[in-house]
């Protein structure tokens, strides 16, 4: 076991340190992501074509939202660990990262609602109750797919 | 306002969170009984429970960033531990066989202190016969202490609902012990 | 109009050490409500009075098997995340120090707190058993995908990508065929 941690930490001090301080790459994936959603959206909702135009659009906001402010948030969450960790953190600091992350959860609330409420004039009731179902369906598939590439076993 | 338990949960967390490895130990110390104890109704044996109750504290520890502190550490744990046994009797509902031991074949002794142990075994095998929900949470109420309002929120159901659960769990022990009462063959 | 206690109510009578005087009038002109009320508190009597019998196992090594499953799946989770390198924002030096902190010390130390603890009671250092995928908890689901899209490597994106393309084509193929 010790010499499992030791390695651990060796492997983390010296392999592919080549962290430099560079902004993160925009999301290749993007366009996928929201690709998958609009036709998870189609399929599970049952839009005809007038409201799939139109609801299109609305997607493609709510997923670059989710994007910037995932991205935000685990900036900050981040920043919350090592402020906490550091003993020379002043309160406000912590209390500002710590106001900046709520902010961002908030943010993924609001983001949510939005798209709700802007798609709901589009759709029939059913299909409004549809979008729920959609939402849990694509999250759940997606959280699949990304443990699936992880998983290099699993691809055959 | 925060009791002062809610305030020790939460120092805690904070010291887990930042790397305090002592904090592990005291959190765990603080709630293993609690958890296990809940696990356990939903189980009644030891093995399960205690593999029910790792599962809730490694759940508990690795997610323990998003805890959003709206309610105590106690009851954010007791949420997942209830949730997660609900879960793990969902998927082996056909691995449970009902508890319907009965032996009210008390021999025939002069001594009351014999009966009144065989009762009491009898009344714990009774209660074992339970739905395992109902068992949680009597388990909270009663052995935990904790308010209804606690039990409710930890269960996502109202106060009344809570209330009405414990009635009707009283109310089906009840109705085991008169049948008891009768003989083997109602049992 | 006062009818019968409900199942509230009852349960609020069990409790309670004083019967409110309404009640009590009700109790004492209602034969069912009497009835049921002592039979319920009698039951409710014998549960708050019976024995512990549920057996406790090892708290040490219950402990200690938490401990032990957590830095287990800590380890396979970064072993998983080896060639993540975009995750930046900060110079690589302070960057593998964050890394370090945030894993290799609260786990490191809980390793050494094993073995330093000397409880009475003995510390069983068990297996690490097999465990499947955590099940997620049901709150943290929405964030939990798109924070985990951000930290995906380029390979891993790349794997992600093709899954997408497939799922696309099945699903163009199921569109072309629905009603």
């Amino acid at each position: 076991m010790k010499r499992l941690l030791n390695a651990f930490l060796f492997l983390i001090l010296t392999r592919g340190v080549d962290l430099s301080a560079q902004r993160p790459q925009p999301l290749k994936i993007e366009a996928d992501i929201l690709d998958f959603y609009v036709a998870e959206f189609h399929s599970v909702v049952k839009t005809n074509p007038d409201q799939f135009t139109k609801v299109r659009t609305v997607i493609k906001d709510y997923i670059e939202n989710r994007f910037e402010i995932s991205a935000r948030r685990l900036e900050m969450l981040q920043q919350l660990r090592m402020l906490v960790q550091r003993t020379n953190s002043t309160d406000e600091e912590i209390l500002r990262a710590t106001s900046e992350f709520d902010k961002a959860d908030a943010d993924l609330q609001a983001n949510q609602a939005k798209f709700l409420t802007t798609v709901a004039p589009l759709l029939n009731p059913r299909q409004q109750a549809r979008v729920r179902i959609f939402q849990q369906m694509a999250d759940r598939r997606l959280l699949q797919m990304i443990n699936s590439a992880r998983n290099p076993e699993g691809q055959k | 306002m925060v009791s002062g338990n809610q305030d020790a949960d939460a120092q805690l967390v904070e010291r887990y969170l930042a790397g305090d490895a002592t904090a592990f130990d005291e959190m765990m110390i603080r709630h293993q009984r609690r958890i296990y104890r809940l696990c356990y109704r939903f189980v009644e044996n030891r093995e399960d429970a205690m593999d029910l109750a790792q599962d809730v504290f490694i759940k508990a520890f690795e997610h323990l960033e998003n805890f959003r502190r709206e309610s105590s550490f106690k009851t954010w744990l007791c949420q997942i531990a209830l949730n997660h046994c609900s879960n793990h009797v969902k998927k082996h509902s056909q691995d449970f066989v009902e508890v319907n031991e009965y032996t009210g074949s008390v021999r025939a002794s002069a001594q009351s202190q014999l009966e009144d142990h065989e009762e009491r075994e009898q009344f714990r095998r009774l209660l074992k016969r339970l739905p395992p929900k109902q068992k949680a949470i009597l388990e909270l109420r009663i052995n935990e202490q904790l308010s209804y309002e606690e039990i409710a929120k930890i269960s996502g159901r109202s106060v009344s609902t809570i209330k009405a659960s414990v009635f009707f769990a009283i109310e089906k022990l009840r109705k085991l012990v008169k049948d008891a009462s009768k003989g083997p063959e109602k049992a | 109009m006062f009818g019968h206690l409900k199942s509230e109510d009852f349960v609020n009578l069990m409790e309670s050490s004083e019967v409110p005087a309404q009640w009590r009038r009700h109790l004492d002109s209602c034969h069912r409500c009497r009835t049921t009320w002592e039979s319920l508190s009698a039951v409710h009597a014998e549960i708050t009075s019976v024995d512990e019998d549920i057996p406790e196992p090892d708290w040490a090594a219950f402990r200690s098997s938490v401990r032990d499953q957590l830095f287990a799946r800590s380890v396979q989770r970064e072993a998983s995340r080896r060639r993540w390198t975009r995750w930046v924002m900060r110079p690589s030096a302070v960057w593998a120090l964050s890394v370090m902190l945030a894993v290799g010390i609260p786990t490191g130390a809980l390793f050494w707190n094993l073995q330093k603890d000397h409880n009475t009671e003995s510390i069983g250092l068990e297996t690490p058993r097999t465990t499947s995928p955590a099940e997620l908890i049901e709150a943290g689901t929405d964030k939990m995908v798109f924070d985990d899209l951000m930290q995906l490597t380029e390979s891993e994106k790349e794997q992600l990508h093709l899954l997408l393309q497939s799922a696309q084509k099945g699903s163009s193929h199921h569109n072309e065929k629905a009603p």
